[in-house]
């Protein structure tokens, strides 16, 4: 229970549905990523300093990580293409021979398929989050504030100041 | 709404400051555990090592007591480094992720140590081993009877001499002849004797009526019973002629025996001359019983490591054949680009090393490991050298590893002087002490198959010391004595998964020939019995043909004797009852009596 108590704490709290969207992006792009590099620690770092939702980063980290294990094979085969196609290959030497960038391990192909897929899919999904949070907020609000029951459980009333201020 | 938080970057710092601190608290324990567990899976037996410390800082590691063990002996290690230490060049792996060692330091390796606990032996990583050949051992029974050469009459006893063969093949057939002979010449000799005595008589008797012919009708009977006598001399010397003729073909047949059996036993004593005297050829292969093993071993072992470390030597090569021949596994594959200034991944510029090997410290260096010799242009280079050992004067272990182009060509070369090797000891028999040996050799391994070498140990102030005193212990200590010196040699060929090696020595041949010269004088007694045996043998057989000779020759006399009396007779009739004669006569008689009457 812990965990949806945790999203829907987030779901109902004053912050900005872009902190939490962008929050399940990062989880994503670090639970797909096949292991710790530099690359994981940019984004760890990105988290820590852009002000989204940490616990709904780990979440969705932990989550999008169970997906990477069973997405592993796709994800290397699309990396491997990437990494293999001619036309990219000058960009991919470029990169490789610059200082420190081994450590990024790009050149793996289940890193480079995970940052891939979760770079195609990070704007999408920022926008439908977005829209579905703010969605989620309206119908939500009004169906607690019905119920004095649930009112009763305080965990809306951060959301509730938001509401009651529009 | 604040996009950024700075309290995240100081979290983050922190974060990253106790994960450092975390990482720096459990690093040298993680990669202890690392290298146990790598090395033990890589070279397929347990590896252990005592500590394992490092400075991130200064990039320097440090291995202490590094164990493999012997994966069929468990209170065995077959490699044991006291410690290993190493800096590697910071830059180059921060920035390229390039393993460079600049110095690398690895004290007291030594080979085939007994270990202090017993090694986990893990049932999967012990490998499956082959059929063990069977020892070759020396078969001293059949080795001492090879010198144990029987006597004439024992090789008789169980040996068909052809030579009485052939004469029992004969003697049905001579004693036919002997029997027809003795017949004749007592049936027929005799009557032949009284016949010509007869004969004598009726000429006589015929002599005296030819004295008295008067009439004709007188004399044509007369005339009549010479003619008789003569016809009866003329077939006496037909038969005679007819006897001589059958003595002729039945001596033919007696003389024909002689020259078989005098053959026969020529062969007889050719054949168990060869039979019973060349009992040593091929000689006792002693160099491979007595060093076979241990060298083979040695050289299987060198053979099975160098197999091991052979992939190390470019595996840079290989990275980018790797992952287009590989599955897709978890974690991915690396894909290598070309780099702009290409350097080998992994790099030991320079190493030291100090081997314990006889007794002895040896020291070494290693130059030049690389994991891309093609890209670093540096064939690797390890030498052990070291004087005055314990147990050698020098030793010279020189090696290169060259994997510059594409054919791959690695070269050993291995001097020692004065080596004072342990004892060597065939079955408990006799055991060879004071061994110095010289040892010299060149292995060149091309494109890490093909085999080609030699290794040859020259024995030196070698004393053998028999130790048991039975029969074969007598012979081997007359054998062994002022053996001091002696060479083993190793052909290596073949391929490094097949290796062919044969051995060889000198020793096996000073031995077959102090056996020869052992067994020379038993074989030429030997000999000489033979000789006497079957020349009497051959004698009591020719006995019997000489008397069949003898004999011959006075059944040839009495013939002769009895031919020639017959012609006497025929010649005597003829002169002493010629017809013609006494028809003159006769007629002078009748004219004279014509006379009277007219």
């Amino acid at each position: 229970m812990n965990p949806i108590f945790k999203i829907l704490k987030a779901l109902n709290s004053d912050q900005a549905p872009w902190q939490i969207s962008l929050a399940v992006i990062f989880g994503m792009v670090v639970g797909l990523l096949p292991f710790f590099n530099l690359t994981t620690l940019f984004f760890i770092f990105l988290v820590f300093i852009i002000n989204v939702n940490v616990g709904i980063f780990i979440l969705s980290a932990s989550l999008f990580a169970i997906v990477g294990f069973i997405l592993d094979p796709v994800l290397s085969k699309i990396g491997y293409l990437v990494l293999t196609f001619d036309p990219l290959i000058p960009l991919w030497t470029a990169i490789y021979n610059i200082p420190y960038m081994k450590w990024t391990a790009f050149n793996n192909t289940v890193t480079m398929g995970a940052l891939l897929v979760s770079l195609i899919l990070a704007f999408p999904m920022f926008v439908i989050l977005n829209k579905l949070i703010e969605k989620y907020r309206e119908k939500i609000a009004w169906f607690f504030n019905k119920y004095p029951i649930l009112k009763s459980l305080k965990i809306f009333t951060i959301y509730e100041k938001t509401i009651g201020k529009d | 709404m604040k996009i950024f938080r700075l309290w995240g970057l100081i979290l983050f710092l922190v974060l990253l400051a106790v994960f450092f601190v975390f990482f720096k608290f459990f690093f040298d324990g993680l990669v202890k555990i690392a290298i146990e567990k790598g090395g033990s899976v890589a070279l397929q037996r347990p590896v252990e090592i005592k500590d394992f410390k490092s400075n991130l800082l200064s990039f320097e590691f440090a291995i202490d007591k590094l164990q493999i063990a012997d994966d069929d002996d468990p209170m065995k290690n077959v490699v044991s480094i006291d410690k290993i230490q190493f800096n590697m060049n910071q830059q180059k792996l921060l920035a390229w992720k390039k393993y460079h060692i600049e110095n690398m330091l690895f004290e007291n390796i030594s080979f085939f140590t007994k270990r202090e606990k017993p090694a986990k032996i893990k049932k999967a990583e012990k490998k499956e081993t082959v059929a063990k050949k069977e020892e070759k051992k020396l078969d001293f029974e059949s080795f001492t009877q090879k010198l144990n050469i029987p006597t004439a009459k024992q090789i008789l006893q169980k040996e068909q001499l052809k030579t009485i063969q052939v004469a029992k093949e004969s003697e049905q057939q001579l004693k036919q002849i002997k029997e027809k002979w003795e017949k004749i010449a007592k049936e027929d000799f005799p009557k032949e004797k009284q016949g010509i005595k007869q004969l004598q008589k009726e000429i006589k008797q015929l002599e005296k009526e030819a004295k008295k012919l008067k009439k004709p009708q007188d004399y044509k009977k007369f005339a009549e019973k010479v003619k008789k006598i003569k016809k009866e001399i003329d077939q006496k010397i037909k038969r005679i002629k007819q006897l001589k003729k059958e003595l002729e073909q039945d001596k033919k047949v007696v003389t024909s025996v002689y020259p078989k059996i005098k053959q026969a036993s020529k062969e007889d004593l050719q054949k168990l001359k060869q039979k019973y005297s060349l009992g040593l050829e091929g000689g006792l292969n002693l160099a491979e019983t007595i060093f076979g093993k241990e060298i083979k071993g040695y050289l299987e072992k060198a053979i099975e490591y160098y197999k091991i470390a052979s992939p190390y030597l470019k595996r840079g090569e290989e990275k980018q054949k790797e992952i287009e021949e590989k599955k897709f596994r978890m974690a991915g594959k690396y894909v290598e680009f070309k780099e702009y200034h290409p350097y080998p991944d992994y790099v030991v510029q320079n190493a030291k090393l100090s081997l314990n090997a006889f007794d002895s410290k040896i020291s070494g260096n290693l130059k030049d490991y690389s994991d891309n010799q093609k890209i670093y242009g540096k064939p690797l280079k390890i030498s052990f050298n070291s004087q005055n050992g314990k147990m050698f004067k020098t030793f010279d272990l020189n090696s290169v590893f060259d994997r510059t182009t594409n054919t791959a060509k690695d070269n050993i070369n291995l001097k020692i002087t004065e080596l004072k090797a342990k004892d060597y000891d065939i079955q408990n028999y006799i055991k060879f002490t004071n061994n110095k040996i010289n040892v010299i050799g060149n292995i060149k391994i091309l494109n890490e198959k093909d085999l080609k070498g030699y290794l040859k140990l020259v024995f030196s102030n070698t004393t053998p010391v028999v130790l048991k005193q039975d029969n074969a212990g007598k012979i081997l200590k007359k054998l062994f004595s002022d053996i001091n010196k002696f060479y083993v040699g190793v052909d290596l060929g073949g391929e490094i998964n097949s290796p062919d090696i044969k051995i060889k020595s000198d020793l096996d041949e000073m031995l077959s020939k102090r056996l020869r010269g052992m067994v020379k004088e038993k074989v030429a007694k030997l000999n000489a019995d033979l000789q006497k045996t079957i020349d009497s043998q051959k004698q009591k057989y020719l006995k019997e043909f000489e008397k069949y000779q003898k004999d011959f020759k006075k059944y040839e006399s009495y013939i002769s004797n009895y031919e020639s009396q017959y012609k006497k007779l025929l010649k005597e009739a003829t002169k002493k009852l010629g017809t013609k004669k006494y028809e003159k006569q006769i007629k002078e008689k009748l004219k004279e009596k014509l006379k009277f009457n007219f």
